[in-house]
């Protein structure tokens, strides 16, 4: 049976990469966490990482926009956009198509693509934590276009997800990443702030691992105190029920006004 | 509204090559080959975030649009730029 090996969310603003170095004291934090990341998935070695994120009007438009949709690619081109990562991963379709299989065997009825190109989202996040090498198994979540679907939703997607990687065939071990928040503003007039607060309290309940607390969070709540943003956190949700929500430890919280956005970098446990 | 044909455009804009200096050099014939509506294409001309949001079009490719048609993120809301003072210029 396959086994989940590491699960872990970060933020994927596109600033992580092209303006590395801002607020130096802040940014030499978060780079330290990323690393540490890093180096732990290495350590789990992976057979494939399942990378949960949004997309930004690249490669899903209001012609065809699924509510979750998992990439059963080859491989997978980046968008490049806006001076955002280029360049090619490869895919694990077999891996994929097992996993797709047994979400809609269960009622989880997620749609696929054969040809998914991926934006910063998911882009950012493999860079950054050294996963080019890596096979990947992108997961798209609607994260901006109402109706979204509800964190509740999430968690269930995140549970399904845990019991397909465990049912694949063979000893495939599988990482999860979540990409997306926290707080803030795409393309609205509080484009800038960052909510610090609100941030730090949702990640206190991350690493309380308390799924509960967070799924109660309406959206308008959210968007009022984290930002459109920070609808991306249903990514989060996924990822920490797809490990158990036992638990999850902030390898780094920095708030960042050059980059527009308070950035969190979590490993969750992997429970039963 | 057609917030699809918005989004559309916005979309060519950014992966068709040519079609940022077309809407440069003639917005309403440009627009005119999409699902726009007058008010649309007015709001798009004045390169006006506010418009844009309220008859509309999600502030994820609303900041596209605009990043495309050279307002920064940060000036989506405060700047005094539209497409006619380029056209004239």
């Amino acid at each position: 049976m396959g086994r989940l090996v590491f699960a872990g969310a970060t933020s994927h603003v596109g600033a992580i990469l092209k303006n590395p170095d801002a607020h130096p004291e802040s940014s030499v934090r978060l780079h330290a966490a990323w690393d540490r990341m890093a180096a732990e998935i290495s350590e789990a070695d992976p057979d494939v990482v399942l990378v949960i994120a949004t997309d930004h009007y690249e490669t899903f438009r209001l012609e065809h926009y699924p509510t979750f949709c998992l990439g059963l690619a080859e491989s997978y081109d980046a968008w490049g956009e806006y001076g955002n990562p280029e360049g090619t991963v490869a895919g694990a379709p077999e891996t994929g198509a097992a996993i797709l299989a047994d979400l809609v065997r269960h009622g989880f009825d997620v749609s696929r693509s054969h040809e998914m190109l991926l934006d910063h989202a998911f882009m950012v996040p493999i860079i950054r934590l050294g996963l080019v090498d890596r096979p990947v198994l992108p997961l798209f979540v609607n994260c901006n276009t109402a109706p979204l679907p509800t964190l509740d939703r999430a968690a269930q997607l995140g549970s399904a997800l845990r019991a397909a990687v465990e049912s694949l065939p063979g000893d495939v071990s599988v990482a999860v990443i979540a990409t997306g928040g926290v707080s803030h503003w795409v393309g609205l007039p509080q484009f800038g702030q960052v909510n610090d607060a609100w941030d730090r309290r949702f990640l206190a309940t991350v690493d309380e691992g308390d799924l509960d607390a967070i799924v109660s969070l309406s959206d308008e709540e959210v968007l009022e105190e984290a930002g459109n943003g920070a609808l991306e956190i249903r990514t989060w949700v996924a990822a920490l029920a797809c490990a158990g929500a036992t638990g999850a430890e902030t390898y780094a919280y920095e708030p960042m006004p050059d980059w527009a956005i308070g950035i969190g970098i979590v490993r969750m446990e992997v429970g039963a | 509204m057609s917030v699809l044909g918005l989004t559309k455009m916005t979309w060519d804009l950014e992966h068709l090559d040519g079609h940022v200096d077309e809407l440069l050099g003639d917005p309403r014939t440009f627009m005119s080959r999409y699902d726009v509506s007058d008010t649309e294409a007015r709001a798009v001309e004045q390169l006006d975030a506010t418009a844009l949001l309220e008859l509309g079009m999600n502030p994820v490719a609303l900041r596209n649009l605009l990043v495309l048609l050279g307002i920064p993120h940060g000036q989506m809301y405060t700047h005094s730029t539209s497409l006619l003072d380029r056209a004239d210029s």
